[in-house]
């Protein structure tokens, strides 16, 4: 490797660097209050019909599963379409930086509930306290290139689900509220966080 | 402007002043990483300056309006925070692509000359 390579791979690792700590800005907020206002459909569902929408864990994993699923692909569709459009390097490494965070997070949170769902059916009751866990480690772990408000969020995320587990196992099962409440605050709250105009440096 | 950029390749005008010296160049990659910015002390001891030496410097990234310098306390001790500012990062994101385009155009120059001297070198 020659020198002129050297510093050009040097350079790439300080693009990298700037890219992490600089505010990402692929993110929707409209996309993100749209899965808060589609699960508050959900619990609306599942607390007025709930022999159809909410009879036992596993419907209560396979509705919000698909709904977390797809909201995931739209916000991820969303952050790609605003990358690009903005035409900006800069912008492709934040959102190669901010990929390294979320896809991981995503098929851990997909491969655990198969798993369960298939091996162990009876546990089903502690997937979506596992999934707002996971929620809470990416809000955490995004804070870098996130306005600060976003530990909120993850707080959340991170308090329900450990309540969340606590009490499904103390009532022996999901209910709609303990599910869906979760949910609808956090959506609402990131929403509320990227909607933030707030700009580096922080204050 | 991409025509001018076709005329005239060995320009460089990309390579912004306030960045392109060293001091300053060490001092806005410090700063690169982080988003809550480093302290006065910090910073001094990373780029190896002199108080007065930094303060310059940071001067005229601050009169440019890419360093934002505070002034607050760690407790009850006084304290200096800078940080690179919204247009700064941008700023230097440019800077560093430009950087990257002249290494590449020299990478480009160095093999080229490889490729003509093996040719003249090569047994009659």
């Amino acid at each position: 490797m020659s020198d002129v390579d050297r510093a050009i791979a040097q350079i790439a690792d300080i693009r990298a660097q700037l890219a992490v700590s600089t505010r990402f800005s692929g993110y929707a907020p409209a996309a993100v209050g749209g899965i808060g206002v589609l699960s508050v459909l959900i619990t609306l569902l599942q607390l007025g019909l709930p022999g159809r929408f909410a009879a036992n864990d596993r419907q209560f994993i396979i509705i919000w599963g698909l709904l977390l699923a797809s909201g995931f692909l739209l916000i991820g569709f969303e952050a790609v379409v605003r990358t690009l459009r903005d035409n900006d390097d800069m912008a492709r490494h934040m959102l190669l930086s901010a990929t390294r965070i979320v896809v991981p997070s995503f098929l851990v949170s997909a491969v655990v509930p198969v798993a369960i769902l298939e091996y162990s059916p009876e546990a089903a009751w502690i997937v979506p306290g596992i999934w707002q866990m996971v929620m809470a480690l990416v809000a955490f772990a995004a804070f870098p290139s996130m306005p600060r408000k976003i530990v909120w969020p993850g707080l959340w995320f991170l308090l329900c689900g450990m309540a969340g587990i606590f009490l499904a196992g103390h009532i022996g099962g999901l209910t709609p509220l303990l599910v869906g409440g979760p949910f609808i605050v956090g959506h609402f709250a990131i929403a509320w966080v990227l909607s933030d105009r707030e700009t580096f440096p922080r204050a | 402007m991409p025509d001018m950029d076709r005329n005239t390749p060995f320009a460089f005008d990309g390579l912004d002043r306030v960045f392109h010296e060293r001091a300053r160049l060490g001092i806005v990659t410090s700063l690169a990483g982080q988003p809550e910015g480093l302290s006065f002390s910090s910073l001094k001891s990373l780029c190896g300056l002199t108080d007065g030496n930094l303060n310059r410097h940071l001067a005229v990234l601050e009169e440019a309006g890419h360093v934002e310098i505070e002034k607050g306390y760690d407790g009850k001790r006084p304290q200096t925070r800078c940080r690179l500012t919204g247009r700064g990062r941008a700023a230097f994101a440019a800077y560093l692509e430009a950087l990257e385009g002249v290494l590449q155009k020299a990478n480009q120059a160095a093999g080229s000359e490889t490729v003509m001297r093996s040719w003249k070198e090569r047994p009659a």
